[in-house]
């Protein structure tokens, strides 16, 4: 799947410089509003806080992948955020988290969300492709580490 | 059951009285023939087909054939009752065919759908790694048959030289091997993805192109000795590129494009749409194999084939199963319906022995060329009576050369029953010995898949176990995987959507997922989302005053 497709550099915080979860989310969802993706912020706020609510989406490996479907959005919209010294996220490992990759999709049309989180955990599992997010001084350059330049072929989608 | 026959009986009487206004034969008299015929076909060859496996516990095809035998033109179908017309009348000695051109249409669109539907079930990755291995087989088969074939009728003296139309064109009988016969085996015994399944059907559709271009060379050279003039080995030169360039040529056009046209498909939406579209495309490329000098039913299954690794796979063929089991039998039935019994007298023995002898040249040429690509005695055994049967091609091959005067009836007979005998045997020889243990000779291939340890959920109760798996399935189909459920008693379901595959399989209470590792990560969090569902439910439902309050107030309103 075409993760930058959903991702684009605009939508990157290199630095996140909140205390605690819900600033982040709430700091996440004020961009993601910037970005005019939002029809309704408060909607958007509300169904991603009842879905942190079931159980943590810290998913391990220092990375949270808050997400929801809603009726605030149109069509999958994604914001990756950085946290330099790591936040609490009651995470399933315990270790705090750094990077925040919040991704809401509409809740009334059929279409990748769950791939799209899980393709973007995968990335970021990946020892190399963590460490080099850590390390990359601009957003610019994190969005060259999740969107791999096109690999040529006659035979590739 | 009663029921059935009772109405089997109504029709066998009331059709040929309503048939006997069809004397006419004006273009609305013979459909309403076609019709009646179509009707009498369905209803034998299912009912005989079903009788077959419930009784005898045999592949239905082979009650199709046999139905086909009996109210055929030249048996029952024939019976001229007082004041009734026979339904399938006896064909006039020249006609090309025993049968209506139009029943015969329509058994050749069944052709397409079984060979469609043969290459969407086919396994793409393991047929590119058993090609090597099906082209050695089909090519040891084609060898031995047509050297056994052309020498035994020469040696009976049926004909004087190895070179002789007769004996060439009983060579050419010889080879071709039905794959309709084997994948509909294959299909029903679920051993189409087995190396000696796909090992076969590789093999029978190379060697249904070797035995074409064989036609071509035996109608081109018979042609030229009939005329007394010299061969053109240019001309048939010409017609084997040309069949080999088609098919080579469209396999590689085909995988390249299968992507580009599953995406066709799924911009269709509706799901019954594209089963028809697909189907339009299998339609397509058979008429431009037979074009290009290939059978038709080469060009359906190299679209299935093609068809064969993209996600939309499963649900193309849940979408013509339905075409499928209504014109498959339709096919066999009329296949069996060509076979003239009474024209075979006087060649019996010659038809006996040559039958037998090509089918032991089969079985030993296609064995042979097993054991050398790797398979035991087990599985060399399977690869050569998975190419026994004869069936369509078989036919087509006698019924041209009949109509282009290479061959008299009566060895056209022999050729018949050689398709009879090989068909009606092969299929309860290859149900026996496809059970058992694995044909090949070390299993260093088979364990690379097995080795994938699969994510395991276990849940306290199988009723949970079901709701999870149920919601599971749910979300995958909400972010447009195709899910297709592979073995209902099983409670097994493969779930695909581009390169992602994964199964599911429902072990009582705990659910198993087995994916490639890269998607792992895609299983984990579809998991991972339902528990968190299950945890606000649990919560939820915990809120309820109590359950009893609950279905109280449910009844005694």
């Amino acid at each position: 799947m075409k993760i930058a497709q959903y991702l684009p550099e605009e939508a990157i915080i290199p630095t996140l410089t909140v205390s605690n979860k819900l600033e982040a989310l709430r700091h996440m969802l004020r961009a993601m509003n910037a970005l005019g993706y939002l029809s309704d912020p408060a909607q958007a706020e509300h169904d991603l806080l009842t879905r942190e609510a079931r159980m943590t989406t810290g998913i391990g490996h220092g990375i949270a992948v808050p997400h929801a479907r809603t009726a605030s959005v149109t069509a999958l919209h994604a914001v990756l955020a950085r946290h330099a010294d790591g936040l609490d996220w009651a995470a399933l490992d315990g270790r705090p988290v750094h990077f925040i990759l919040l991704a809401l999709s509409p809740s009334d049309a059929p279409g990748p969300h769950l791939q799209f989180v899980a393709s973007m955990a995968r990335l970021m599992h990946d020892g190399e492709v963590y460490a080099s997010l850590l390390a990359a001084p601009t957003a610019r350059r994190m969005h060259g580490i999740v969107s791999p330049p096109k690999r040529k072929g006659l035979f590739r989608p | 059951m009663r029921a059935l026959l009772l109405l089997l009986a109504l029709c066998v009487w009331a059709v040929p009285a309503c048939a006997e206004a069809t004397e006419g034969q004006d273009t609305p008299d013979l459909m309403v023939q076609l019709v009646l015929q179509l009707a009498i076909v369905i209803f034998a060859a299912k009912f005989v087909g079903e009788l077959v496996e419930r009784r005898l516990h045999q592949p239905a095809v082979l009650g199709e054939l046999i139905a086909g035998t009996i109210i055929g033109p030249y048996a029952l179908g024939s019976i001229h009752l007082p004041g009734i017309g026979p339904l399938f009348p006896r064909p006039d000695p020249t006609a090309a065919l025993p049968v209506s051109p139009e029943l015969y249409a329509i058994a050749t669109l069944a052709s397409i759908v079984l060979l469609f539907l043969s290459g969407l079930e086919t396994d793409l990755a393991t047929f590119l790694k058993y090609s090597v291995a099906g082209t050695v087989v089909g090519l040891g088969g084609v060898i031995f048959s047509f050297a056994f074939g052309d020498w035994i009728t020469v040696l009976l003296g049926f004909a004087d030289g190895f070179m002789d139309p007769i004996a060439l064109f009983m060579g050419a009988v010889s080879t071709a091997t039905s794959v309709g016969i084997t994948a509909r085996i294959l299909s029903e015994q679920r051993k189409m993805d087995t190396p000696e399944g796909v090992t076969i059907l590789a093999g029978a559709v190379i060697d249904d192109v070797l035995g074409i271009i064989v036609l071509a060379l035996v109608i081109g050279i018979s042609r030229v000795r009939g005329g007394g003039g010299a061969l053109d080995w240019g001309a048939i030169g010409l017609i084997a590129v040309k069949a080999f360039g088609f098919w080579l040529g469209s396999m590689a056009i085909g995988l390249a494009v299968a992507k580009r046209v599953s995406g066709l498909l799924k911009w269709l939406r509706s799901r019954e749409t594209m089963g028809a579209v697909a189907f339009g495309f299998a339609l397509l490329l058979s008429g431009l194999a037979e074009k290009a000098g290939l059978a038709m039913i080469i060009g359906a299954y190299v679209m299935g084939l093609s068809l064969s690794r993209v996600d939309i796979a499963h649900e193309l063929r849940d979408r013509l199963s339905s075409i499928y089991s209504l014109l498959v039998p339709i096919f066999f039935c009329v296949m069996g319906m060509l076979v003239d019994f009474s024209s075979m007298g006087h060649v019996l023995v010659f038809g006996l022995i040559s039958t037998i002898l090509a089918a032991l040249a089969k079985l030993l040429g296609c064995g042979a060329a097993a054991l050398l690509v790797g398979f035991n005695l087990r599985g060399a055994a399977r690869v050569g009576s998975g190419m026994l049967p004869r069936g369509e091609v078989a036919l087509i091959v006698a019924g041209v050369g009949l109509a282009a005067g290479a061959v008299t009836q009566d060895m056209f007979g022999v050729a018949i029953m050689m398709t009879l005998v090989t068909t009606l045997a092969a299929p309860p020889l290859l149900v026996r010995l496809v059970r058992g243990g694995s044909g090949l000779r070390s299993r260093k291939g088979q364990t690379a898949e097995s080795e994938v340890e699969p994510i395991t959920l276990d849940l306290p109760t199988v009723d949970v176990a079901e709701f999870i798996l149920s919601r599971i399935l749910d979300s995958f189909v909400r972010e447009e995987f195709f899910v297709h459920r592979m073995d209902p008693a099983a409670g097994l379901y493969q779930v695909r959507k581009e390169d992602i595959a994964l199964t599911i399989r429902r072990d009582r209470s705990a659910l198993r997922f087995t994916s490639r590792p890269e998607d792992r990560d895609v299983v984990r969090m579809f998991v991972l989302e339902e528990i968190a569902t299950l945890q606000e439910l649990l919560t939820g439902l915990s809120r309820l005053d109590s359950m009893k309050d609950l279905g109280a107030r449910l009844l005694l309103d």
